[in-house]
């Protein structure tokens, strides 16, 4: 089976339009090689695939020309049933648990009494089986594997740059070559199901599928992301069962996943080549200038806000290190009669602006205004009180940036819904965990979400760090209409491309604290304490000490040092300093019908 | 990759059948061998007689109260099965358990049930004379009085014909006969009275759902998890029974599947001849039903790896074991892993994907999970905490363990060891219970990592549960009657008391609880219970649980400046109730700051906890204690928890004096006290003020039971089988660590059951002062609900002359609470504002 003239471009082209057929002829090879009596070791079989696939695809080029799963969206309907895909999802349900199923059938034709035998391994529908041909159950050459299924979403809050397949113009070339016309297909008449209460943003559009994971080993995890390459068809859902009406039957999309692959930074930022050591420190600069001007020019605040782009959660036992969960105070009231653009969306102009620049920087993120009807109707935590595990809004994948909007917060009932959905984000940021709601035995998993928090005033969750905006700033932000903003551009692409690196590289970076700098801290740490109660001053606490220490280190990262510093330390207790500063001093500027009473 | 091996070794079913009804009959277990050793001889012949009572053979025994329908089970326990083998074998040599029938029975469970049934048939003996009597004959009995009766007539009329063709033939032919009339007519499944389930053997582990695979299909597996979700019980039908309209016919379909196609022609041989295509009508009474319910288990916490989410699995139990389990009980269920084909529209194009189920045979409800922390020690677990054990400093070991990332606190940290361990309920002859868990409450300045601590207790506890005063809504602390969203019932959901139940329940924020939680508490720290009545239930639940309690003071700092009594602002009957209360103050301490520096910067650097060596540079010269970990703690704690230390009489005098002592220094207490409130000049408030240990210390014969408890926690940890003077020395110190962190305040004190300072300094008595004032100005004008309280400067100033202080005093004062943000003062000196309310003190 050597096709030598082929070249590889056909071959992938053939490989994206008919993995099947490719597959069919490796397994026709792999027989003819393998004469052991014992029958094919699927398992072996299924590694050449793997090999197969994967070999081809990782020719320059190759990889962009396989159809997107679910994006656009509108692309779903058309995705034709045993094509390859690819899919980038994030895990909302695992619970689907192993299936059993026959991936080498040995098959007899009852009119000839012939047999053979097929790899029907990527697939759940019968059509390998060609008429007249039926399924030998009591063959000893039948192979049986278990397989993991999980119900797959794509990926909640994802940037549109950050989507697999951005370059839409590539895909409609390999589209129109394929030459899939989309009504040909019988299947296509039938849009593939979702279901609403798995995705976690509650009426934004989304695709998803149920992904069988053949791989033994890989058993995926709740929220966790993932590029599958797989094929594509419909099938059912093995939870959907008993109930002998075939209408209330859905049809699922289902994707045969042949490997998955992580989501690296080089997926993400494709075209620019790893940064130089001492590229940090203009990289950082040039963040700062940006996020200066995305603020109205506030040095300041565009500090914190870098720092709180950086910021990770790396866990300690059960202390979470590292987490800065950011509060801007000063933004612009909205009025209350101003329309919610959606759900999920922000309406004043002030905050959509900067959740607009900072999703052109992060991969993920998503918006939670703190509309009374939002917060009321909306579940926060996942829930699986039904028996089927029903995604909240904070089931989230990790490194997502939660951008809350409290300027559309007005005076109203929070009800007790409401309630456990503010708790639920205040524990996200104070501990990092989400409450996955099971029957008698809530489980905190640990997540790594970056919340930043825009209010006009204090805002009503506990943050680690708050700060006030310079009237500068805030006269800015207030002058901000729909219009300025779409004729403000401040960043062309290039640029914008090497923030991105920049922020996802540092934010992976290894980091150390070295003893001598540990030591310095402390002895300092002990002087001012001492030094505060002599005066009769206020005494610095535990927490305040681990956030300078975070805020040093983070200064650190964003510098691309691989360990803390002592300049860092003294820069992040002048930055500290600077905010207590500019905070009593707004506070103080402020009427007192605002100043919070219990403080 | 789970290829399933078609075929085993062939078994002889027919053998194994034989064996299985020697073992039946034979097995003696370990109650009936000593009566068998009495009248050794005997035994065998009353095997044969089955008299009800002597036989000292389990199993004849059982299938005796079963034909006498006082039992419809027979519980067969492999571990009964394994004995019988092994002995009969002559116990040597021990043959291989994979070679043993019982082996054979766990592999393929389905298959042995109905060969024990097979061997059972042929053994039941009739019903002993007793239960004939018993005039309770249900529709089966008659029904099948009805068939034996209708059979024996057709018999009659059929036997004169027969009788010459017999005579002909030989005798076999009768034997054919009866077969041809009995045997085919019923269905042995429907004449049996009994099921029969498998126990597993002691030592089958439990798994998890997840590690149950398509390799362990027929097997007999044990499974550990929390119930979600029970079904109604429904009957589900095993024999359906028809009546032919034509030939009279009865006719039975054994049902195997969930769903079945109904018979609808008739099959009798005088229908089939005659080719009359009788009709069949179901009958229900003839039919056999068995009571079924279905039954959803979930993993536990603990077995769900990492960042993944809980499994469930669904259980089917059917006569028996139904009604076995409630929403939230945690089991290990027993039972036959099983696929079940798909039905319906799924099985069209799923025809080779199965759903698998557990049938479930035995189930054990786990109530006290410390048993099951036991039952998963391993050895390497048993060797460190054998080490452990052994160590002298046992108990300091293992309390610096508790939160280690918090620093100091040595003396609360071993207290909370105490209420991990707890001491051993007593309950008396009259069913009285005197309660054996450690109530103890934390006091103190906001950021002293009280709520690490709560939290880290309610983790290490296997029923920990942690909440906070104000945070708990709906279900609360202690129970609420609900309707249940899926089924519409009103039902009785627990709060966190309840589900705390013989665990630790750590409640955050004590001070800013509802009134209503704080009074159910009351039963709670005492009686160990709740009792609810609303909506029609009345009923009183468990909720044995100690409490751990974390309160801020009254205006969430300790105000030096103020009594105790006034700091902690919670109600005697509560505090009283406390074992222990421990005050902890934020004050600056050079080499605790710096230690908790390096801890902070240390936890950055690494990513993980330091030890003691790592941050002390010093104490590198003692070897490195092993670090406790979690697991270990919980087994040290559940191994504690198993003793049961004595009193001596020695050690009870000691306590009795110890006591008595106690005692009397709180008269003396309360005497001077008396007195200066007879004499005082400023009397009431000084009297209030000197009066500081009036709550706290408290000597009342709680005090005596908490010294108790304390001592026995103690003695428990120590590993020692009766409580020693050294713990009840420990205990006292704990206590009075407790009230030594009270009375080291600068309000002065000189000593711990000492007298107080005379005269209270004038800037604590002016406070009062303006405290009453504010109450009164507050009755008067009643304006309670104005946020900020306002005085009077110039009145208060008269007021603080009356009382013989000068005004110096008063701008002391008032400079003093200023500074600490309690009231305010204008700046032409006119009025002065509360800014945090004080609550009335009196």
């Amino acid at each position: 089976m050597a096709n030598n003239t082929i070249t590889t471009a056909d071959l992938v082209s053939e490989l994206v339009s008919a993995p099947m057929k490719v597959i069919d002829r490796l397994f026709d090879n792999y027989k003819a090689t393998t004469t052991t009596d014992d029958g094919p070791k699927s398992r072996e079989f299924n590694q050449t695939v793997q090999d197969h696939f994967q070999g081809l695809l990782s020719k320059p080029g190759a990889f962009e020309r396989i159809p997107v799963f679910g994006y656009p969206s509108s692309n779903a309907t058309k995705t034709k049933s045993g094509s390859l895909v690819r899919f980038r999802c994030m895990v909302q349900d695992p619970s689907y648990g192993e299936e059993l199923h026959l991936s080498v059938a040995q098959l007899v034709n009852s009119a000839t009494g012939e047999t053979k035998q097929v790899f029907s391994h990527y697939t759940d529908a019968d059509h390998v089986i060609e008429e007249g041909w039926e399924v030998d159950y009591g063959s000893p050459s039948n192979v049986f594997t278990e397989r993991d299924v999980a119900y797959c979403v794509s990926i909640p809050g994802q940037n549109e740059w950050a989507q697999l397949g951005a370059s839409a113009a590539v895909l409609e070339d390999v589209l129109g070559s394929l030459n899939i016309d989309a009504q040909s297909t019988g299947e296509s008449t039938d849009l593939p199901l979702v279901d609403e209460k798995k995705y976690p943003l509650r009426g934004c559009e989304h695709s998803a599928a149920l992904v069988k994971f053949h791989s033994p080993g890989r058993a995926p995890q709740v929220a966790g992301t993932v590029d599958v390459v797989g094929i594509y068809e419909l099938g059912h859902s093995p939870k959907e069962q008993g109930g002998s009406d075939a209408s209330a039957q859905g049809r699922w999309p289902c994707i045969h996943a042949i490997f998955v692959c992580d989501i690296t930074v080089d997926t993400l930022v494709p075209d620019l080549p790893q940064p130089v050591a001492g590229e940090h420190i203009g990289r950082r600069n040039m963040t700062l200038a940006h996020l200066g001007l995305v603020l109205g020019g506030d040095d300041l605040a565009a500090h914190y806000l870098l720092l709180h782009l950086l910021s990770k959660t790396v866990a300690v036992q059960d202390v979470k290190v590292g987490k800065f969960s950011l509060n801007l105070v000063g933004f612009p009231l909205s009025s209350k009669d101003q329309a919610p653009a959606g759900t999920f969306t922000l309406s004043s102009p002030a905050t959509r602006w900067v959740s607009g620049m900072l999703a052109q920087l992060v991969p993920r993120c998503v918006e939670i205004p703190f509309e009374l009807k939002t917060v009321n109707s909306s579940t926060f935590l996942p829930s699986a009180e039904s028996g089927d595990l029903q995604a909240g809004v904070l089931q989230l994948a990790a490194d997502t940036e939660i951008i809350c909007d409290e300027t559309c917060l007005h005076e109203g009932t929070l009800d007790e819904r409401g309630l456990r959905n503010l708790q639920a984000l205040q524990s996200v940021i104070l501990d990092q965990t989400v409450t996955y709601v099971y029957p008698f035995q809530p489980i905190n998993m640990a997540t790594n979400l970056r919340v930043l928090v825009l209010s006009n005033g204090k805002s009503i969750l506990e943050n680690d760090c708050d700060l006030y905006l310079s009237e500068t700033a805030a006269a800015f932000l207030a002058s901000i209409h729909d219009e300025s903003a779409a004729s403000f551009m401040p960043l062309d692409p290039m640029h914008t491309e090497q923030i991105r690196q920049y922020l996802e590289l540092a934010r992976h970076m290894e980091f150390s604290v070295p003893t001598e700098v540990s030591n310095a801290i402390s002895d300092e740490y002990a002087a001012l304490r001492r030094e505060a109660h002599e005066k009769g001053e206020k005494m610095m606490t535990q927490a305040e000490l681990s956030l300078i220490v975070t805020v040093a280190r983070l200064i650190s990262i964003s510098k691309g040092e691989p360990e803390l510093s002592s300049a860092s330390w003294k820069e992040a207790m002048a930055l500290e300093a600077r905010r207590g500063e500019r905070n009593t001093q707004a506070k103080a500027a402020r009427p007192a019908t605002s100043a919070d009473p219990s403080k | 990759m789970s290829a399933l091996a078609a075929i085993r070794s062939v078994v002889d079913y027919e053998s194994e059948v034989g064996k299985i009804t020697q073992f039946m009959e034979k097995f003696v277990d370990a109650g009936g061998k000593k009566q068998a050793a009495m009248d050794e001889d005997a035994s065998e012949a009353m095997v044969c007689e089955l008299s009800p009572g002597e036989s000292p053979a389990k199993y004849v025994n059982m299938l005796q109260r079963v034909a006498n329908r006082s039992e419809d089970t027979v519980e067969i326990s492999l571990d009964d099965v394994r004995t019988f083998e092994i002995e009969s074998s002559g116990g040597h040599p021990p043959f291989a358990f994979a070679s043993s029938l019982a082996y054979r029975i766990e592999n393929n469970a389905k298959c042995y049930g109905e060969l024990f049934s097979r061997a059972i048939d042929n053994l039941i003996p009739e019903p002993s004379e007793s239960a004939m009597q018993d005039p309770e004959a249900d529709v089966l009995d008659v029904l099948f009085q009805a068939r034996r009766d209708r059979d024996r007539r057709d018999r009659e009329v059929v036997q004169a014909a027969e009788q010459e063709i017999i005579k002909a033939i030989g005798t076999d032919g009768e034997g054919a006969h009866k077969q041809a009339l009995g045997a085919d007519l019923f269905p042995a499944i429907l004449t049996r009275r009994y099921s029969v389930r498998f126990v597993p053997r002691a030592n089958q582990a439990a798994q998890a759902v997840r590690d149950i695979g398509a390799s362990q299909i027929g097997h007999l597996v044990t499974v550990r998890g929390i119930v979600t979700r029970v079904s109604d019980i429904r009957p589900s039908m095993i024999v359906a029974a028809y009546l032919c309209d034509s030939c009279g016919c009865e006719v039975f379909q054994e049902v195997k599947t969930r769903q079945f196609t109904p018979l609808t022609q008739c099959q009798s041989p005088r229908c089939t001849d005659n080719r009359s295509r009788g009709k069949l009508h179901k009958q229900t009474r003839g039919s056999r039903f068995l009571r079924f319910q279905e039954v959803k288990l979930q993993e536990m916490t603990d077995q769900v790896p990492m960042g993944d989410i809980p499994r469930t699995l669904t259980i089917h139990c059917y006569e028996g074991s139904v009604r076995k389990l409630n929403p939230g009980d945690v089991a290990h269920i027993t039972g036959v892993f099983l696929p079940q084909p798909y039905t319906g529209f799924r099985a069209l194009r799923a025809g080779l994907l199965a759903d698998t189920l557990l049938e479930a045979h035995h189930i054990r409800p786990l109530k006290r999970r410390y048993d099951q922390l036991a039952s998963e020690l391993t050895p390497e677990l048993y060797m460190r905490l054998a080490q452990l054990n052994r160590d002298p400093d046992v108990f300091g070991r293992v309390s610096r363990a508790i939160a280690p990332e918090i620093f100091g606190h040595d003396d609360v940290k071993k207290a909370l060891l105490l209420l991990l361990v707890g001491a051993p309920t007593k309950r008396t002859k009259d069913g009285m219970s005197i309660r054996g868990d450690i109530n103890i409450c934390l006091m103190g300045d906001p950021g002293v990592a009280k709520s690490q601590l709560l939290r880290f207790v309610a983790k290490v506890a296997p029923r920990g549960v942690y909440t906070t005063g104000r945070g708990s809504s709906g279900v609360g602390l202690t129970a609420a009657v609900m309707r249940d969203s899926v089924t519409g019932e009103m039902v009785l959901e627990g709060g966190a008391l309840v589900l705390a139940d013989n665990g630790i329940c750590a409640i955050d924020e004590f001070d800013k609880m509802d009134e209503s939680d704080r009074t159910a508490i009351h039963e709670v720290m005492e009686q160990q219970t709740i009792s609810i009545s609303k909506a029609g239930i009345t009923t009183t639940l468990n909720a044995r649980t100690s409490i751990l309690a974390a309160a801020n003071p009254a205006r969430s700092r300790y105000n030096p400046r103020m009594t105790p009594e006034e700091n902690i602002n919670l109600p005697a009957a509560l505090l009283s109730r406390f074992d222990v209360l421990f005050l902890m103050l934020d004050r600056p301490n050079h080499d605790d700051d710096l230690l908790l520096a390096r801890h902070v910067a240390w936890v950055h650097a690494h990513g993980r906890h330091p030890t003691a060596a790592d941050l002390d540079g010093t104490a590198g010269a003692a070897t490195p204690e092993e670090e406790i970990d979690m697991e270990l703690l919980r087994h040290f704690i559940a191994g504690a928890r198993a003793r049961n230390p004595t009193l001596p009489r020695a050690v009870a005098d000691y306590v009795v004096g110890a006591y008595v002592q106690l005692r009397q220094q709180y008269k003396s207490a309360l005497d001077s006290a008396a007195s200066r409130r007879v004499g005082g000049r400023s009397s009431i408030d000084t009297g209030v003020a000197a009066n500081t240990r009036s709550n706290i210390g408290n000597t009342t014969p709680r005090t005596l039971l908490a010294i108790l408890r304390l001592a026995q926690a103690r003695a428990r940890i120590r590993a020692a089988d009766a409580v020693g003077t050294e713990d009840v020395d420990e205990a006292l110190r704990l206590m009075d660590a407790a009230h030594v962190t009270l009375d080291s305040q600068p309000a002065g004190s000189s000593g711990i059951f000492g007298e107080r300072q005379q005269r209270s300094d004038p800037v604590s008595s002016i406070f009062s002062i303006m405290t009453r004032q504010l109450a009164t100005v507050q009755a008067v004008s009643a304006s309670r609900t104005a946020s900020m309280p306002q005085l009077n400067y110039s009145d208060i100033l008269s007021r603080v002359r009356d009382a013989g202080f000068s005004e110096a005093d008063l701008s002391r004062c008032l400079q003093q609470y200023e500074d600490i943000n309690i009231l305010q003062v204008n700046l032409t000196r006119t009025r002065i504002t509360f800014v945090s309310a004080p609550t009335a003190t009196d």
